[in-house]
């Protein structure tokens, strides 16, 4: 048990500092060290593991405590998701309070300037990269689509779209 | 656009609401959460801070979380915020793995989580286009964001790789401009 703590905690430490992008960049990685590298699973359990982390409310990087607690239970979960936050969240603060020191300096403000169309394209990016994830045809391109127009021209809270989404699918069936 | 500075308590709730309240990735909701329902950031703060917090390693909301408490209330209210948004939705993913391992193959349950993902995307979409649609006026801001879609989308480019190449010309276009 305490091996299984350990490289859980080695593991998830070592994805903190190069998983940029948050959890849906990270499930190839993580299929590798878990179920290649570490036998922890098999590949019907990872996937319905990926499952809950995606319909779970809550971010994707779920998929690392979930990991932690098929491996070890409820202390693997809160040892994988410490291991996997504490780098990665140093590292947020570090260059956090690096650009705010020097907000006027002529180079944060060009970075944070550039900063911006960098994020439009990520989130178009990974909006569509999501909704060809969803694995649900027509239905799926014509749900986002409609989601995507709707709560870009009318600012309610978005809760409401993923209620009306779920009220679609369960009729559909 | 004024903004209100949460206290340390008010950012382990806040956050744990938006975690909460996030299907499939909490990046659709978050835009509308911090900007205009409890108004930590302004539109642009929100922009030049959740595109650092995808530069970055780590969850992008939970780097958000890190960011707005360090800002509002120091490593304390960074602390605050991070275990309200990592917490509470860790122990109900559980709880649901637990639970849906009985469910996972009735075939609704699968259709209704499909659905919920496609609208998930389509927050995502509409977070982009807000970001995009304040680029009006720089035509070359507009070719970077189309550039790092189709680099990310398209061609494939990791997503490191699209970051520490976008920025720097995103800087130089940006700087082009400003002397002209």
């Amino acid at each position: 048990m305490n091996d299984a703590l350990g490289s859980l905690a080695w593991r998830f430490a070592l994805l903190s500092v190069v998983a940029v992008g948050g959890g849906n960049a990270m499930y190839p990685q993580i299929h590798a060290d878990a179920v290649g590298g570490m036998h922890w699973l098999t590949d019907g359990a990872f996937t319905e593991l990926v499952a809950v982390s995606q319909f779970a409310p809550g971010p994707n990087v779920l998929i690392v405590p979930l990991v932690g607690w098929h491996v070890a239970g409820w202390l693997g979960a809160f040892v994988a998701l410490i291991a996997f936050l504490t780098p990665s969240s140093i590292l947020t603060v570090v260059a956090g309070r690096a650009l705010a020191r020097r907000p006027d300096h002529r180079f944060v403000v060009a970075l944070r300037f550039a900063l911006r169309p960098i994020a439009a394209g990520l989130f178009l990016a990974s909006g569509l990269a999501l909704a060809s994830s969803a694995r649900y045809g027509v239905a799926g391109v014509a749900i986002a689509a409609a989601v995507a127009i709707l709560a870009t021209a009318f600012e309610v809270n978005p809760l409401w779209w993923l209620l009306a989404a779920a009220a679609v699918g369960a009729a559909i069936g | 656009m004024e903004t209100v500075t949460p206290t340390p308590l008010q950012l382990l709730l806040g956050f744990a609401q938006l975690s909460l309240q996030g299907f499939g990735g909490v990046g659709g909701q978050s835009l509308h959460f911090l900007t205009r329902d409890r108004k930590w950031l302004t539109d642009a703060e929100f922009a030049e801070d959740s595109a650092l917090c995808q530069a970055l390693p780590g969850p992008n909301t939970g780097n958000l979380a890190l960011i707005v408490g360090d800002r509002a209330a120091g490593t304390l209210g960074a602390v605050c915020a991070l275990i309200g948004f990592a917490v509470p939705s860790t122990v109900l993913a559980i709880f649901i793995a637990i639970g849906l391992g009985r469910l996972s193959h009735v075939p609704r349950v699968a259709a209704v989580e499909s659905a919920v993902v496609a609208a998930a995307a389509g927050l995502v979409i509409a977070s982009g286009a807000r970001i995009a649609r304040q680029l009006g006026r720089a035509p070359l801001m507009l070719a970077v964001a189309a550039g790092i879609l189709l680099a990310i989308d398209v061609a494939h480019v990791p997503l490191w790789l699209s970051v520490v190449v976008g920025v720097p010309v995103a800087m130089l276009l940006g700087a082009a401009r400003a002397s002209r």
